[in-house]
């Protein structure tokens, strides 16, 4: 009776315990580490074709430290397909593959200018990496010069994969020249409300080395990229939305150059004339900086000059690029449809469909910028030589 | 085979605190986030919560009180005195098909989540079985044992339900919280009815409170049991919205799940940190599950004095399958927990006021001829 019992136990057991459907042993899959979309053709009658590159991660291209000197092979390999959809384009991938492509390690996305530039490409894209399952709300999205695929194949000294080294490029900067890394889970929320927004903006400086080059500011209104901010037009943005975090800024401190270290940087943005037809807004800019570089013969005791040439500095910067979203792009890549949104919800809710497009009141409206900036640091020296002249 | 006997098979007054939370928290704490952006503004829907929440403390503290003023006596014993023998079967009758309805959809949904973020191809119906079984297996042990799983586990979800919470700190965003009391009355109206459908399960208090050896602080200590559940439900919604925003919240199938996923820890283990949540969750539903199940076993015994336990489970767990297979996909999945709370609402809330009025008439009536 007791022997019957243990058998049937048993027999429950191997069914029911023995396998699993879903088991892909870890030399079967593919991770995919970055993904390329570039434009291949677009047809006449509006319907774009595209072409997704894979970054594959070759696991035993990797090796060691120690095992570096023979390794000739190498440590990714990038396939590449086109069609309508992402998804078709990767059932096409994964045919040319030896194993199951996998994307939960996916870290990058790539995005080629002239593929962001066409009208609602981009929303349709990303569509696929913010359904599926496997995809994370992490992942990163970049906007390329030239072809997104050709970023996949710059492979610097130190990493060994690409993407890998977009990536911590991404993650790591510290130039008041960058935009925080811009999460697939925010754009999603972008794209929900139809706000404008920067991306990172990426160019190929030579086979080993890629360029954070600025920001590319997407209209959420027309759906699509409509203009490149460069390096100082990002510091400028960056200094407006208050979210630089380290990073110099070039000042002139009575004809000779300096440098200053931006090391707090924080906004208050208050709307003041509500008219919606001549909207005014106050921006005070609050920042702290130290000295980190001067040419300059004036001491660095004087912090008052150089305080006043950076709040000089700091003003043309933010002022430039305000004029420059204003007037050439008339997009709003401040963020200041979220504030309006938060604080002023009623006004919102009236010209949150003319903001950035039609009526486009954002180019209309005013901006009075006041910088508050402390210089209270000048590094660890006062004079580094004898001075020269004077 | 004998199965394992407790020292004390006694049910206590903490054991009640601790088994609505389990019972309440459940799949709902998915879905609630969402279903509440939906139809308010930013994080207004705070409110809501916890409106519908103290509503649903009034009841739960009436369907304990209830209970505690029988000490000793089923359901069945004291409803057939208070509104005659054949209305109490047809409560207890509807009562137990509300605990299977549960089960079902409890087992339905684990088997729908885990097949779309875990196993791809493991057919549902698999999946659901062997729920199903782990779920038999609780419920034939000792109900003490039940309680016991409770206070085992539900530390547990609220431990890893914080940590999610503190480490998603890193995501929030200012302007995600703003702007506050712009939803209008009807957006408010429509929360409180959508987020009350979290909190069914309080009708196990029927059934339990019996079971308890002095239930005379079992309502308060009810009433703790829910308001944590309230004040987890308001600390995840909001965590939600700060990181998602309104706007995306509303469009996220599982926020709380994309919540798990969202945290970035460095150091490369936690980076999979939905795999504890997804454990920790599963172990919530499953407390939920066997409780509901068990009230049924216990609505069955007493309308048939003398079925065994067994017996009961045997009958049960067929129809229980068959139950969570009826859904196609997943809007009438969505149907049926719908379906539920109405159940619920419709049936728990009226029988409770009805039943509690009746005996404090009664009892009033007594008093008076002494």
């Amino acid at each position: 009776m007791a022997g019957n019992k243990v058998f049937f136990l048993l027999c429950c057991c191997s069914i029911l315990l023995t396998g699993c459907w879903d088991s892909v042993e870890l030399e079967e899959r593919s991770f995919i580490y970055g993904i390329a979309i570039d434009l291949a053709e677009k047809e006449p009658g509006g319907e774009n074709i595209l072409t997704m590159t894979d970054q594959i991660v070759v696991p035993a291209g990797l090796g060691g430290i120690t095992n570096n000197g023979n390794s000739e092979q190498q440590a990714y390999r990038n396939i590449a397909k086109s069609g309508k959809t992402l998804v078709d384009i990767n059932r096409e991938l994964s045919r040319v593959t030896n194993r199951t492509l996998y994307a939960q390690q996916l870290n990058v996305i790539l995005l080629s200018e002239e593929a962001a530039n066409q009208p609602g490409l981009l929303k349709d894209a990303l569509d696929v990496f913010i359904r599926e399952r496997e995809m994370r709300r992490g992942i990163r999205l970049v906007i390329t010069k030239g072809k997104a695929s050709d970023f996949l194949e710059i492979k610097p000294e130190d990493v060994q994969i690409p993407s890998e080294y977009i990536h911590l490029m991404l993650k790591n900067k510290r130039n008041a020249g960058t935009i925080t890394p811009l999460r697939i889970g925010e754009v999603h929320d972008f794209l929900l409300r139809g706000y404008s927004f920067p991306i990172p903006y990426l160019v190929i400086l030579d086979d080993q080395n890629i360029e954070y080059a600025g920001a590319a500011a997407y209209n959420g209104k027309r759906e699509q990229v409509v203009g490149i901010v460069n390096g100082e037009e990002t510091k400028g943005l960056g200094l407006f939305t208050g979210k630089i975090s380290g990073g110099s800024i070039e000042i002139d401190v009575e004809g000779e150059k300096a440098a200053i270290d931006i090391m707090e940087n924080a906004k208050s943005l208050r709307l003041s004339g509500k008219d919606k037809e001549n909207l005014t807004f106050n921006v005070d800019l609050n920042i702290t900086a130290s000295i980190a570089e001067t040419m300059s013969p004036v001491a660095v005791t004087n912090l008052e000059k150089y305080e006043k040439a950076a709040r000089e500095r700091v003003q043309e910067l933010a002022e430039e690029t305000i004029a420059k979203a204003q007037n050439e792009f008339a997009t709003d890549i401040f963020g200041i449809s979220s504030y309006l949104n938060g604080h002023h919800y009623n006004l919102w809710q009236e010209i949150k469909e003319d903001w950035d497009t039609g009526e486009n009141y954002f180019s209309r409206s005013e901006f009075h910028i006041r910088v508050n900036i402390s210089v209270n640091h000048p590094g660890n020296t006062n004079k580094t030589h004898k001075e020269g002249k004077g | 085979m004998s199965s394992f006997q407790y020292g004390d098979e006694q049910v206590r007054d903490r054991d009640i605190m601790v088994a609505i939370p389990s019972m309440v928290i459940a799949v709902g704490i998915l879905t609630l986030p969402r279903n509440m952006a939906q139809v308010t503004v930013a994080v207004d829907g705070w409110v809501s919560i916890v409106i519908s929440g103290g509503i649903v403390i009034v009841f739960t503290w009436m369907a304990a009180k209830l209970s505690s003023l029988f000490p000793g006596q089923s359901f069945f014993t004291y409803a057939s005195n208070l509104v005659t023998k054949p209305i109490a079967v047809m409560l207890t009758f509807l009562l137990l098909l509300q605990g299977l309805l549960i089960t079902a959809f409890e087992i339905r949904a684990v088997a729908d989540i885990s097949h779309q973020y875990l196993f791809d191809k493991t057919p549902i119906e698999v999946v659901a079985l062997t729920i199903l079984l782990v779920i038999i297996y609780a419920v034939s042990g000792s109900r003490a044992g039940i309680f016991r799983l409770n206070s085992l586990f539900l530390p547990m979800i609220f431990l890893v339900s914080l940590v999610i919470i503190l480490v998603s700190i890193a995501y929030f965003k200012m302007e995600h919280i703003l702007p506050v009391f712009k939803t209008d009355i009807n957006g408010f109206w429509e929360g409180i009815k959508l987020s009350s459908f979290s909190y069914t399960g309080f009708g196990i208090l029927l059934f339990y409170i019996p079971y308890v050896k002095s239930p005379r602080k079992t309502p308060l200590k009810a009433v703790t049991g829910m308001s944590w559940a309230i004040v987890l439900y308001v600390l995840l919604y909001f965590t939600c919205i700060a990181v998602f925003g309104d706007v995306a919240t509303a469009n996220i199938n599982f926020p709380t799940i994309e919540l798990a996923r969202a945290v970035e820890l460095p150091g490369g283990f936690f980076v999979r940190f939905e795999s504890i949540f997804f454990v920790i969750w599963i172990m919530a539903v499953f407390t939920t599950a066997v409780m509901a199940f068990d009230a049924s076993v216990i609505a069955l015994q007493s309308l048939f004095k003398g079925i065994r336990k067994f017996t009961a489970i045997l009958i049960y767990s067929p129809t229980i399958y068959l139950i969570s297979t009826i859904p196609e996909n997943f809007l009438e999945v969505r149907m049926l927990s719908e379906l539920i709370s109405f159940y619920e609402i419709a049936l728990v809330v009226p029988v409770t006021v009805l039943l509690l009025a009746i005996a404090k008439g009664k009892g009033e009536k007594n008093s008076g001829r002494e």
